[in-house]
């Protein structure tokens, strides 16, 4: 299966090989964390049939080009890319070759569009008996809405999320990124390494399907308890947690400034209440239990507003920090890109890409003392096509000089 | 798919999520609680609104399918014992304090020289290094400083978290992937290794858009509602329709604005929209104040349908639209149900069955299925703690009564 040798610092997954035929955003994140970590992943495109993420901006100069995406960089870094034009009759032999060369096949493209092309899982296991399939949609590939299209929005919307998002006298709110396309990406990886360890026992491989549905409502869990064994269905409730008080964000010093805190138990209750100096308030009736404070909280939460404006968000956040009580401040994207802790342990790595330059790439969050990732540029459309197909799928150069000029690989 | 793998999970709801990953994939995972029981447990909403560590519906929901003992690793005969069982162990999930564990001679570099393979994850707030490493934190903290907060919301309102908790979901997803690259090294070099995961860490990189637009482009997002940049303007995702809300944007899609120019034409909705020619009107070419126009005739539209009415238009139409689910849809929805996504556990000590979360994704050959309920505290002592550490009945009364365990 590896190739690694023992005791080297080279990223965990040396060796591992991964044909991704994904595409957007849910399936390109999960190979990129593969490939930060060593697998070897080619990204299988077209410029027949552009990654949608290629045409996304930001671009480079604000030139709209497949290789200008600062986009799709954030989420293909360490990859190399191959085109393919899976239209072109002679294509599926070579798909088939990298099959053959592939531990692991990974695709999120419409329902039924992999078996349209000679390439659904028993085409695959017809080809190499033990491959890996992983599929990745929006509410699975069997049941009523097999064929589901959606975008972004959709898993929010049907797995609850949106529901649980947003004030409660307002409607339900969907936060300008897709949940889904960040938290499923990596229950796509777990089960590629489940699915490999799994083989390494019995030598079978299998297909996987995976929902960015389902996995949204595992991240939701206990609101369904809550609903299965009390009847209770909760809705949204803005920042307030029924088991926590106060919780929420609170004004600041100067125009849309916020400080988060969050107050768990009756010692932070204490701290907190000695740092706005109102020690009165302990033991008051209204807030001395988180049931007091639950049921009064329209007035504590003026009462901490009243205070949190008279101090910049950051004082804030010292002030309760210095007496060990949680908080954090509201951070713009600037902010976030300046941080200091962010820096130092380097989740974002400045690497130089042919046609961008030099740009920041999200790693991995995840350190690891022995194996550490290690993160390469985004490739160009097709940057790696002849190293791919005579290297790794060992073609002679007369018969890869043939199928380009053939067109097989636009 | 991972049976014979052990995991010792000593995390609070940082990590929790870590362990019931791993239990899914068949993993034995043993949470270690202290001594009368995790302090989770205490985290509600509890099953017939009865405060009682037994009675944690949160609880179990991170825990479904793992063991139970009990355990004072902070005291030197919990920490023999603690010892003896990392020997045996492939895993160690902790999310304590940085260096906390360290102090109590338990860290990855003690534990490693008594078992070389052993993996050993921590999941913190901001991670095991640096200057933030010892704040302290909380999902809504962390949420605010990772600049998601700041884009999610109404402008005449504080700005909002995600739902629940989804930095520590995040923390403990990304450590189980870690654990599972680690396991896989592993298994060729024979060594292994400690992980580092920081929850602020996970919740940054999923506000994936904006710190790149600040470096390419010097934009600052900040929130308005419901509404999406897209191109020169911005469109609404949120719709209210007779009897709840759906989600649809106005997007380049001529075709599917074609149909439901069409779908509104039926019933005499269509007005002004029927005689526009989508396909030479892209818009991301709008601005908001020529969007909001046609937004509201179609606004109108969805209004006066049900949500069940308008997914099945979507249906046949292709109009992409979704229905936001509250979560009595969801329980009830015919998708899951067909997919045998609910796993239905009784609980005979409350009286009823359960219906939680089954699988994490579907494979026939290998189920990722939760196998157990959550376990009660110190449920396993007997067969872990006497059976395989050796320790006779009165060795655990004594051990009960020095309330190591």
């Amino acid at each position: 299966m590896g190739t690694k040798k023992s005791n080297s610092n080279a990223p965990a997954l040396e060796g591992l090989k991964i044909a991704d035929f994904s595409w957007v955003g849910a399936g390109p994140r999960a190979t990129k964390d593969l490939a930060d970590n060593g697998a070897t992943v080619v990204k299988i495109e077209s410029s027949t049939r552009l990654d949608l993420t290629r045409l996304s901006p930001p671009f480079k100069d604000g030139i709209m080009d497949p290789n200008r995406s600062g986009f799709f960089v954030h989420s293909n870094t360490s990859k190399y890319s191959a085109t393919l034009n899976l239209k072109h009759p002679k294509s599926i032999e070579v798909a088939r070759r990298f099959v053959r060369w592939a531990d692991v096949v990974l695709e999120n493209f419409g329902y039924g569009f992999m078996e349209s092309i000679g390439l659904g899982y028993e085409d695959l296991k017809e080809i190499k008996e033990d491959i890996i399939m992983v599929s990745v949609s929006i509410a699975g590939r069997t049941g009523p809405y097999a064929d589901f299209r959606g975008y972004g929005n959709s898993a929010a919307a049907l797995s609850g999320h949106a529901h649980l998002t947003g004030w409660p006298d307002r409607a339900p709110l969907i936060p300008p990124i897709a949940f889904g396309d960040v938290i499923t990406p990596l229950f796509a990886v777990i089960a590629v390494m489940a699915a490999l360890e799994f083989r390494k026992r019995t030598g079978k491989g299998q297909y996987i399907d995976v929902s960015q549905w389902e996995t949204m409502v595992q991240c939701i869990a206990p609101a369904f308890l809550d609903y299965a064994a009390n009847g209770n269905a909760q809705t949204r409730m803005g920042n307030r947690n029924q088991w926590a008080a106060p919780h929420g964000a609170f004004p600041c010093k100067g125009e849309d400034n916020w400080c988060a805190l969050g107050i768990f138990d009756e010692r932070q209750w204490k701290d907190f209440c000695s740092v706005i100096g109102k020690s009165n308030m302990v033991n008051h009736p209204k807030f001395k239990t988180l049931k007091a404070r639950k049921e009064n909280e329209d007035e504590l939460e003026a009462i901490i507003s009243d205070w949190t404006k008279s101090y910049t968000k950051e004082e804030v956040m010292h002030l309760m920090q210095e007496a060990g009580v949680p908080s954090g401040v509201v951070r713009n994207a600037k902010e976030v890109l300046e941080c200091s802790q962010l820096n130092q342990r380097q989740l974002f790595v400045k690497l130089e890409h042919p046609v961008i330059g030099v740009c920041n790439n999200p790693s991995p969050p995840m350190k690891f003392s022995r194996t550490p990732s290690k993160v390469r540029p985004a490739p160009c459309l097709g940057e790696h096509n002849h190293y791919v197909y005579t290297r790794l799928l060992g073609m002679s150069d007369d018969e890869f000089v043939s199928l380009l000029n053939e067109g097989v690989f636009e | 798919m991972l049976d014979d793998i052990r995991a010792l999970d000593l995390t609070d709801e940082k990590g929790l999520f870590c362990g019931k990953i791993l239990a899914n994939l068949g993993v034995e995972v043993i949470k270690v609680e202290r001594p009368g029981g995790d302090l989770t447990r205490m985290l509600g909403p509890f099953c017939d609104g009865e405060v009682n560590p037994e009675r944690s519906l949160y609880w179990i929901a991170y825990n479904g399918g793992k063991k139970s003992i009990t355990l004072d690793i902070t005291g030197e005969r919990g920490k023999h014992y603690f010892r003896e069982l990392a020997i045996g162990a492939d895993i160690i999930i902790e999310s304590f304090p940085p260096d906390q564990l360290e102090g109590l001679g338990l860290g990855y570099n003690d534990l490693s020289k008594i078992n070389p393979g052993l993996i050993l994850v921590s999941i913190t707030p901001y991670g095991s290094t640096g200057p933030y490493k010892d704040l302290k934190a909380s999902d809504i903290t962390l949420a605010a400083m990772s600049g998601l907060m700041s884009l999610t919301g109404d402008k005449d309102r504080a700005p909002l978290r995600l739902c629940l908790e989804q930095s520590y979901c995040l923390a403990g997803t990304h450590a189980a992937v870690g654990l599972l690259y680690a396991l896989y090294e592993r298994s060729i070099s024979g060594l292994g290794q400690h992980i580092d995961v920081s929850a602020y860490e996970c919740i940054v990189l999923a506000n994936y858009r904006e710190p790149m637009m600040w470096e390419w482009e010097k934009r600052i997002a900040n929130r308005k509602g419901d509404r999406l940049f897209r191109g020169k303007g911005t469109t609404k995702q949120v719709w209210e329709c007779k009897d709840g809300y759906i989600t649809w944007n106005l997007i380049d899609n001529p075709g599917m604005l074609k149909n439901l120019v069409g779908c509104m034409d039926e019933e005499g909705m269509a007005g002004t929209l029927k005689s526009i020619e989508w396909d030479k009107l892209p818009i991301t070419d709008l601005s908001t104040e020529e969007i909001m126009p046609i937004e509201e005739r179609i606004s109108a539209f969805f209004l006066k349908h049900t949500k069940n009415e308008l997914e099945r238009i979507s249906i046949q139409k292709n109009l992409t639209l979704s229905v936001i689910n509250d979560l009595h849809d969801v329980m009830e929805s015919d998708q899951l149900m067909e997919r045998g996504f609910w796993c239905d556990q009784g609980y005979s000590e409350f009286g009823k069955s359960i219906k939680i979360p089954g699988f994490l994704f579907l494979s026939e050959e290998a189920p990722s299925r939760v196998r157990s309920k959550a376990p009660r505290i110190g449920e396993h002592n007997e067969q872990i703690l006497g059976i395989e550490l050796g320790l006779s009945k009165e060795d655990m009364a004594e051990l009960k009564e020095a309330k190591v365990i």
